[in-house]
């Protein structure tokens, strides 16, 4: 019978944080190794509980951030989302397709927002395939989707959405930064208790 | 004058000179409630539709005062109720209910549909008019509410 996490239970919460921590570094190599960057992992934090405090976690701001997110679904709930200041997310897709133009984006192009999702797949592509290997769970996720908008208003859908099917969950807020193009962004990671568990489950 | 911050699942009153917020309305749904004569309204920042969604072992689990439809509303209008506002005053303003990320979920199935048709439903039944909205769309929205006034400023990205 598999045990039920108590969302506030730091050992265990610090154990699958620790574990998402790493994989998400390993699977960074790959846009690193894309854009020929350097990206530092800066910090980590972790929140657990129902979805509403996760909501709130993140301060209400109207700063607009470029957002690209999939949903985990099937037999795990969650979402992936990448976050970067919009002026940030135009000059990684850039440096990707290596095109360089003088005049900022007020809205992401095509081509940019192309470049973008793509980088998801990547990204948590390798992220999830290291998770799948450790848990033996395979993790099936959604077609990225990218919103220019305010922080808080891009992840009410996504939290919402998984609070429909349960009431607690784990978030891994991790940040990053392309020292050499002076860029930075946050990469989310939201499962549900359930999905918790059966990772634990298996990595225990 | 003074600003209070809605944040999502909370409910808040206030009068006179004071100012409601909520900043980065997405799928959330805003309900605005006044009651004109006596300058006093209320704000239930909606994360989800009915309780009545979720699976039967979850529909008793404590939640915040405006973490449903169906509490949001009936709390706030309880709230004003207390604070001397009457049903048959209230003026309704909603707002949110957007579609952040429409490959994901598309209308009609996404969250922010689903909470507005729960919110006007239960509006609709209660016999009260919606006199202005600014709702659906794919744009995060933040709100204030000049309770001197009933007035609602609304902000969207371009």
């Amino acid at each position: 019978m598999s045990e039920t996490v108590q969302m506030g239970n730091l050992d265990k919460t610090s154990l699958i944080s620790e574990l998402f921590k790493k994989a998400i570094t390993e699977s960074s190599d790959s846009i690193s190794k894309l854009m020929d960057k350097p990206i530092t992992i800066n910090a980590t934090e972790s929140v657990s509980g129902p979805l509403l405090e996760i909501v709130n976690y993140f301060e209400p701001s109207e700063d607009i951030y470029t957002a690209v997110a999939m949903r985990i679904q099937n037999n795990a709930e969650g979402a992936l989302v990448f976050f970067a200041r919009q002026d940030d997310a135009v000059r990684i897709a850039q440096e990707v397709i290596e095109v360089k133009t003088l005049k900022s984006e007020t809205t992401i192009s095509e081509m940019t927002n192309s470049v973008l999702k793509e980088m998801a797949n990547i990204l948590f592509g390798a992220f999830l395939t290291r998770i799948s290997e450790v848990s033996e769970i395979q993790l099936l996720t959604s077609i990225p989707d990218l919103t220019s908008d305010m922080v808080k208003a891009s992840l009410d859908e996504l939290c919402g959405d998984i609070a429909l099917k349960s009431e607690n969950a784990l978030a891994v807020i991790t940040s990053f930064s392309i020292a050499p193009m002076n860029a930075s962004g946050k990469m989310v990671l939201i499962v549900d208790e359930s999905t918790v568990n059966k990772i634990l489950d298996k990595v225990k | 004058m003074r600003n209070k911050v809605v944040r999502t699942g909370q409910i808040e009153v206030a009068k006179d000179d004071e100012i409601l917020e909520a900043l980065g309305i997405g799928s959330c749904v805003i309900v605005c409630l006044y009651d004109r004569s006596k300058k006093l309204g209320g704000m239930a920042h909606i994360m989800l539709p009915e309780k009545s969604l979720l699976p039967e072992n979850r529909r008793h689990q404590v939640s915040a005062p405006a973490e449903f439809v169906d509490d949001g509303i009936n709390n706030l209008i309880k709230l004003l109720q207390k604070h001397g506002g009457e049903l048959d005053s209230f003026e309704v303003k909603l707002f949110g209910g957007a579609e952040m990320f429409g490959n994901i979920r598309p209308a009609p199935e996404s969250l922010g549909t689903i909470n507005l048709n729960a919110v006007k439903k239960i509006i609709e039944d209660l016999g009260l008019e919606v006199v202005s909205e600014d709702v659906g769309g794919n744009t995060g929205r933040s709100l204030k509410f000049f309770l001197s006034s009933g007035d609602v400023e609304v902000r969207k990205r371009l």
